[in-house]
């Protein structure tokens, strides 16, 4: 067997046009993750007693739902329910913000709820205006803790959005399905677009262990 | 020492700059607070000593607005607690705290620890901050450590940094909750020191602590405090020697 270069580089436009698609799509639900994320934090930390029950209930109900099955939900029940049929785009978009909306939420709580009450008290205790004390004393610090694990995130993001292919998105991985199936050559497309999800995700595991060192730096 | 007048210095209006009466507190429904009076003026050095779960911290605490309080009146300059959002700043900008455990800022520089509340709470600009922070830890014997973060230091440069940030607010007033209980035994001389050297300044200072030997030599007055109640205060040498009550003389001679 042997690995036809020649074919892939004929191709590689359309599999770059899927791989835009792939980042368009990571980047919009990853917005949207972030909205979501925010939003259930807050409402889990300050939020009412029925608010913080149904925020909660939202972080475990869709932490515990498999991916594929809130993306074809989505897509075959959101008309009966939204009146509007959403576009396979929209759906996976969507579809992929909301787990991970949910698992942010919890980084972000357990960000900020890691932070030790006496830095609450020290800034407290020195005068700091309130939005001071967000700004030096709690967000730098609760940022520290929560980048890992959103970096963690939005690696399981990138791998997910090619579940929407199922949907007919052509982004990164349907691509490789199509010209894999068009030429006869899935070993060369499928091996390629591998390595293209490899090079998109390495310098977020990069960024993690950088940060870590850093710290780790600072703290001997 | 003892006999150190308890007006201020420069000599100008004796009134209690601290006013606590019949201040009482609750955790639900346990009463920490059981109606606590004490009044400090300016300049004066009082040292609170008392068993574990006394009431200690809640005291001080409620001083500078971090815990509520259901009963009586605490007065801070000429500032009623609980105040305005905008008097509480105020308070807290008078009545600087050092805690048991540091609470320095571990992503910032030692430097910046100290200049930070000068510049975000008292309006400086951070060249006039960072010029009060090299002074205050020249003052506390640690400018050579001023690039680097807390966490490469010793609880007792620690603490000396937790002193200075204190200070760099330019407060009347400092609160200590037992400021070396949680130091290595020789750390403890190192900070003691320090404050000593802060009770000559005129400030006034309110500390918790079981240093006996501290309390002695630098208060003005030695407090008692025991299951919420201020039981007992008087200047050291009455305190010490009398032991005028029967709780105060069962507890200092189990601690000394
Ligand atoms: N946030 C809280 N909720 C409920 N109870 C509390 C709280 N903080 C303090 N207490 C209780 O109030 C009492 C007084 O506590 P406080 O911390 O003031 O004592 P302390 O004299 O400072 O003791 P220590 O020497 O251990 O620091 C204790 O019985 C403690 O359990
Ligand atoms: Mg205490």
């Amino acid at each position: 067997m042997s690995f036809d270069t020649q074919i892939v580089w004929q191709n590689l436009p359309s599999l770059l046009y899927g791989l835009r698609l792939t980042i368009v799509i990571v980047i919009l639900s990853l917005f949207f993750a972030g909205v979501i994320g925010v939003l259930i934090c807050a409402g889990m930390l300050l939020g009412s007693p029925v608010v913080r029950r149904i925020s909660a209930d939202y972080v475990s109900i869709f932490r515990a739902l498999p991916e594929p099955i809130i993306i074809f939900w989505l897509y075959y029940c959101s008309p009966l329910i939204l009146n509007t049929k959403l576009t396979a785009f929209e759906t996976g978009a969507i579809a992929l913000a909301i787990p991970s909306g949910a698992y942010l939420a919890e980084i972000f709580r357990a960000g900020i709820q890691a932070i030790p009450r006496g830095q609450i008290e020290a800034a407290r205790a020195l005068g700091l205006p309130p939005f001071w004390l967000l700004w030096d004393v709690l967000v730098p610090q609760a940022l520290r803790i929560m980048i890992p694990p959103t970096l963690g995130i939005v690696t399981i993001l990138i791998k997910n959005s090619a579940l929407v292919s199922a949907l007919g998105v052509e982004e990164l991985f349907y691509r490789a399905n199509v010209l894999g199936g068009q030429t006869f050559h899935y070993f060369e497309f499928l091996t390629v677009t591998a390595i293209i999800y490899f090079m998109l995700i390495l310098p977020l595991s990069a960024a993690v262990q950088f940060q870590e060192q850093r710290l780790s730096a600072r703290h001997r | 020492m003892s006999s150190r007048p308890i007006a201020s210095p420069s000599g100008e209006s004796s009134a209690p700059f601290i006013v606590c009466e019949n201040v009482r507190k609750f955790y639900g429904a346990f009463e920490a607070l059981k109606g606590v009076s004490l009044s400090a003026a300016r300049g004066e050095v009082v040292c609170i000593i008392g068993p574990s779960g006394s009431g200690k911290s809640t005291l001080l605490r409620t001083l500078n607005g971090l815990e509520s309080f259901d009963d009586g009146r605490i007065r801070i300059g000429d500032v009623d607690l609980p105040g305005t959002h905008r008097q509480i700043l105020e308070v807290r900008r008078e009545v600087g705290m050092v805690f048991q455990s540091f609470n320095l800022f571990p992503h910032m520089t030692v430097r910046r620890n100290v200049a930070l509340a000068p510049v975000r709470s008292r309006g400086l600009s951070w060249v006039e901050a960072n010029g009060r922070a090299e002074r205050l830890l020249r003052r506390v014997g640690i400018v050579d450590q001023i690039d680097k973060y807390p966490g490469q230091l010793s609880g007792g440069q620690q603490q000396r940094v937790a002193i200075a940030r204190a200070l760099a607010v330019e407060p009347q007033v400092l609160l200590f909750d037992e400021p070396t209980s949680s130091l290595d035994p020789e750390m403890v001389q190192e900070v003691l020191q320090v404050m000593r050297e802060l009770a000559h300044t005129g400030i006034t200072m309110l500390v918790a602590t079981h240093e006996m030997g501290f309390a002695r030599e630098v208060a003005d007055r030695v407090g008692f405090m025991d299951g919420g109640t201020l039981l007992h205060i008087a200047p050291p040498r009455e305190f010490f020697d009398h032991r005028a009550d029967k709780r105060l003389s069962a507890f200092l001679s189990k601690i000394l």
